[in-house]
């Protein structure tokens, strides 16, 4: 494999959320893990599902759909949680299920268009054309530096 | 061996290695400028060390090698012998360091053999074209010597490692994560026979924690390493100053985080500094204002919850506040307006803002270093905070608040609704239960609950509620841990309470930091989450009790009367009545026996006095029932009369609304307490009725009182009348402005609080200017605005409204001036 087709080829980690397919860029994922003994947060806001120990260190755990604005997050995002670096801090994003990870080509992928008025288009960078649907690809650093997710 | 100083050996052989190495490398690559740059950098930070340290020897020989290396910086090529020379310097500043590591001081000799030719060469005069030749060289003599130099280096750098604050990082994380392991096998092991596994766990359980406790200590170090140097600084800097200083330290071995006191070293230096410069007068003005020829800094250091108070304080002459705000005015920090508006305090404050100094020359020693600006932006970069107590004339107490970030803290894990969180240990007093009806109790008072304990009142904070995780009725028993956070103390009411743990403090995600009841997060034994309780904000929630709580107006107009504290009592009937505190002296506990009856009057002796007792229609006489009486002792500031009252119920703080359509005679009214009907007790009333010379025309010039609500009339015009003032009383901005128009007044008074107090104040103004009279100010609510508004308008003051005593001492001031006007 050349040089130049790693560039143009990237690794997601797909989910579904609210009927709407997302990726997140692979290398802004840590890792994935199964979400035991969350402690709430009082007063820590409706996306916040709590904190976790996952191995020694305190992980931030926000459920992905609340952070988003999505219909119908409710309690979801308390199974599995996708872990992410960010500013020096373990966070994880909570989610029910995982998809299957997805090596897409760049060139195709399309910016995502500003007259998206849905709550989470701020977080979206580009546009994925799958066979059957399109994928959205979130920026993970964005979602988390606005501070209550879309509430804001 | 002082401490700085094997810091400073460790440190400088390690610098003269690098130097040495950077040194041949030189004289390869004669233009490589950042080898130069490294050398005379690090000969420059030996240099400083050895002037901070009083090591005159090193001090020269640095600064001469530096001088050479100046040159070579400044374009001059260099020839192998000058080289040679800056590295005979570099050998003798080792063996001088390592004579240093045994005596501690430095050896007397001189090195004039190697600065002589240095400062030649320095100054671009080749005096001695080759260096001198070796056998001339006295001693030391450098062959056989050098070898055990090089030997005697590695030792002393061996004794020392450095380890990045990242790593010891890492380690404590893999060591929390081997505790938890420890504690799963040790649960294993409870549950099913462990058999021949069981010795060795135990050894390894031993070990794991003593390998937790290595890791956790080699992070914390005393406080007092931020210390050592300052008895020096401020020896030499007294000397300098002409100025005879002690310095004190209590607490040098609180430990504290390490970055923290990183970031601390430097802070602690100026301000020592600045008090010894700045604080501290010189000898001859201490004793001229009486205090003792000796100035004394003093550094105190103790841990309060989860955090470290460190306090230096000074006995010299405090901050000068009115200079202060000429300052902040004439650099443009602060409009006059804030600038009046600010209390004494707030001015004081100011010195810590950018763009302020005081110092208006500067010396040798003050002039370098940070602005006071700049430590605080260095303590709040580490989450402290920065404090001052202003005593003029006495001194000056700076106060820095610093975390306890990643530090271990002994921890008392509570229980509440289903959920533990740990609440550091230094920060509880006591525990106890609260059972209803026994001396350990639960109050309700108007939605705010307060244990009363050994007849004290505290606070009382429901953290189920206050952290909204379950609703239930307010308990009146539970379990209760008493805390303490600087002068506050609170009770917070737990489900349960655990063990005792020590937790690493992991701060919480900046996400979080808002959360202000959370100081953090650890990892218990058991590996669940949990969260670490902040005193200092449970504290405030206790701060805002009995403010009232139920939606408040935003708009100041629409608040009503600010909250005052009132006593509650019942007398003569079995409503309810209210008195302001701030009217009562004391409670008393009377036996009758020692009633006396004057003229009718019913008396009691103390001491050579005699107390006046008075008891409202329709309670029974003084001394019928037998046992004890309760009194309560009112008093205007220059007479007291004890009431006797049937039962004294409580104190509240409640906004005073009074519904004077229900006054009666001796009520001024009725007003809610806490969903209760209560009468208003007229203080006053009682005060006129009992002495009728009260009201007495004092022959002075009257005062003018422009106050809209009858409560507050009701009060003050007995009060300065009791005093020896006529008191006119206006209530409106129009009667101000009429009564009394074109007499002499001593002073005018005006309420800054009601509705109208933009109209009152204009003709308050207005009346003082005409009669030449002084414009005072009350407030209840103390707003800034408020405060300023008056100054505005002229007031030469601005009271508290319940602060009597400052009022008549501000009006008998006046007096003099007023009957000069008049």
């Amino acid at each position: 494999m050349s040089a130049a087709s790693v560039e143009d080829i990237a690794q997601f980690v797909t989910l579904r959320l609210d009927g709407q397919l997302f990726g997140l860029p692979i290398r802004q994922v840590r890792d994935v893990f199964v979400l035991q003994g969350l402690t709430p947060v009082p007063l820590g806001g409706p996306a916040l599902r709590g904190l976790a120990n996952l191995r020694g260190r305190i992980v931030t755990v926000y459920g992905l759909a609340a952070l988003l604005g999505l219909a119908g997050a409710g309690e979801a995002g308390t199974r599995l949680a996708i872990g992410v670096d960010w500013r020096d801090e373990a966070i994880g994003l909570g989610v029910d299920s995982i998809g299957d990870v997805l090596e897409l080509p760049l060139a195709e992928a399309e910016p995502a268009p500003s007259h998206l008025a849905t709550s989470w288009s701020r977080f979206a960078t580009r546009l994925h054309k799958l066979e059957r649907e399109l994928m959205i690809e979130l920026d993970i650093p964005t979602l988390l530096d606005a501070p209550h997710g879309v509430t804001d | 061996m002082d401490d700085l100083i094997r810091d400073f050996v460790v440190e400088t052989l390690e610098a003269l290695e690098v130097i040495d190495a950077e040194l041949v490398r030189f004289e390869r690559e004669p233009d490589a400028q950042p080898v130069l740059a490294t050398i005379f950098r690090l000969l420059h930070t030996v240099k400083g060390a050895c002037g901070f340290l009083g090591l005159p020897r090193l001090e020269v020989l640095a600064h001469g090698a530096e001088g050479l290396i100046e040159r070579f910086r400044g374009g001059a090529s260099a020839s192998r012998s000058e080289v040679t020379l800056v590295l005979k310097a570099v050998d003798r500043i080792k063996s001088i360091t390592l004579s240093l590591l045994e005596t501690g001081r430095e050896p007397g000799a001189d090195d004039e053999d190697i600065l002589i030719p240095l400062r030649a060469a320095a100054s671009g005069r080749a005096a001695e074209p080759e260096p001198p030749p070796v056998g001339e060289t006295p001693a030391p003599p450098p062959g056989a010597r050098h070898a055990d130099d090089n030997r005697d280096a590695a030792a002393v750098a061996r004794q020392s490692v450095r380890v990045s604050v990242a790593r010891l990082d890492q380690m404590m994380t893999v060591v929390s994560e081997l505790v938890l392991v420890r504690n799963q096998m040790a649960e294993i092991a409870r549950r099913a026979d462990a058999g021949p596994f069981k010795a060795p766990l135990q050894r390894l359980s031993h070990i794991t924690g003593e390998l937790q406790d290595g890791v956790m200590r080699a992070r914390m170090q005393h406080i007092g390493a931020a210390w050592s140097k300052l008895s020096r600084i401020v020896r030499d800097l007294a000397v300098e100053l002409g100025k005879d200083i002690r310095i004190e330290t209590i607490g040098a071995d609180t430990e504290i985080d390490r970055q923290i006191l990183e970031a601390l070293k430097d802070c602690v230096v100026h301000l020592v500094r600045n008090a010894a410069c700045h604080g501290v007068e010189r000898r001859q003005e201490r004793i001229d204002a009486g205090k003792p020829a000796q100035g004394l800094i003093r550094l105190t250091a103790r841990r309060e919850g989860s955090q470290i108070i460190m306090e230096i304080d000074d006995d010299g002459a405090g901050l000068d506040v009115a200079r202060l705000r000429t300052i902040a005015a004439a650099r443009g920090l602060r409009t006059p307006e804030q600038l009046a508006a600010m209390t004494d305090g707030e001015a004081a404050m100011l010195i810590l803002e950018p763009g302020f100094s005081t110092v208006t020359e500067l010396t040798n020693l003050s002039g370098r270093g940070m602005g006071l600006d700049a430590v605080r932006a260095a303590i709040e970069a580490v989450r402290g905070r920065i404090d001052l107590i202003n005593r003029p004339g006495a001194g000056l107490t700076l106060i820095l608040k610093l975390p306890l970030t990643l530090a271990i803290a002994a921890a008392l894990i509570v229980e509440v609704c289903g959920q533990r969180f740990a609440l550091p240990q230094g920060a509880v007093v006591e525990l106890v239960r609260a059972q209803p009806g026994s001396d350990t109790r639960i109050e309700h008072l108007s939605g705010a609950m307060t244990l009363r304990l050994r007849e004290g009142l505290t606070p009382l904070i429901d953290l189920g509620a206050l952290l909204g995780l379950c609703v239930r009725t307010p308990p009146d028993g539970g379990l209760i841990a008493i805390c303490r956070h600087g002068p506050v103390r609170f009770g917070i009411l737990v489900d349960a309470l655990h063990q005792t743990e020590e937790i690493v403090v992991k701060p919480v995600s900046v996400r979080l930091r808002s959360l202000t009841y959370f100081g953090g997060a650890t990892i218990l034994g058991d590996g669940s989450v949990a969260l670490i309780l902040e005193p200092a904000g449970l504290a405030a929630v206790v701060g805002r009790v009995g403010e009232a709580a139920p939606a408040a107006a935003p708009a100041a107009q629409d608040e009503g009367p600010a909250p005052a504290p009132l006593l509650l009592f019942r007398a003569g009937g079995p409503a309810l009545k209210a008195a302001p505190l701030a009217t009562v002296a004391r409670l008393e506990e009377v036996d009758p026996a020692r009633i006396e009856h004057f003229g009718g009057r019913a008396v009691l002796r103390q001491g050579e006095r005699f107390l006046r007792l008075r008891r409202l229609d329709g309670q029974q006489a003084p001394g019928a029932g037998g046992g004890s009486l309760q009194v309560v002792v009112f008093s205007d500031g220059r007479q007291s009369i004890g009431l006797i009252v049937d039962e004294i119920v409580d104190v509240v703080e409640e906004r005073l609304s009074i519904d004077a359509a229900l006054a009666d005679d001796g009520m001024l009214g009725a007003l809610m307490i806490g969903g209760r009907a209560a009468e208003m007790f007229d203080v006053a009333a009682m005060f006129a009725a009992d002495a009728p010379e009260y009201c007495a025309d004092g022959g002075q010039a009257p005062v003018l009182l422009i106050e809209s609500a009858p409560f507050f009339q009701a009060l003050l015009e007995p009060a300065l009348g009791a005093a020896g003032y006529r008191v006119i009383v206006a209530s409106s901005a129009l009667e101000a402005l009429e009564r009394g128009a074109g007499t002499a007044l001593t002073a005018v008074v005006v309420d800054l609080d009601g509705e109208n107090a933009g109209e009152e104040l204009a003709a308050a103004a207005a009346r003082s200017a005409g009669a030449g009279a002084p414009l005072i100010g009350l407030t209840s609510r103390g707003g800034a605005a408020a405060r300023a508004g008056a100054r505005a308008a002229g007031a030469c003051a601005v009271l508290g409204k319940f602060d009597r005593r400052s009022l008549l001492a501000l009006l008998a001031q006046r007096q003099p001036l007023a009957e000069a006007a008049a």
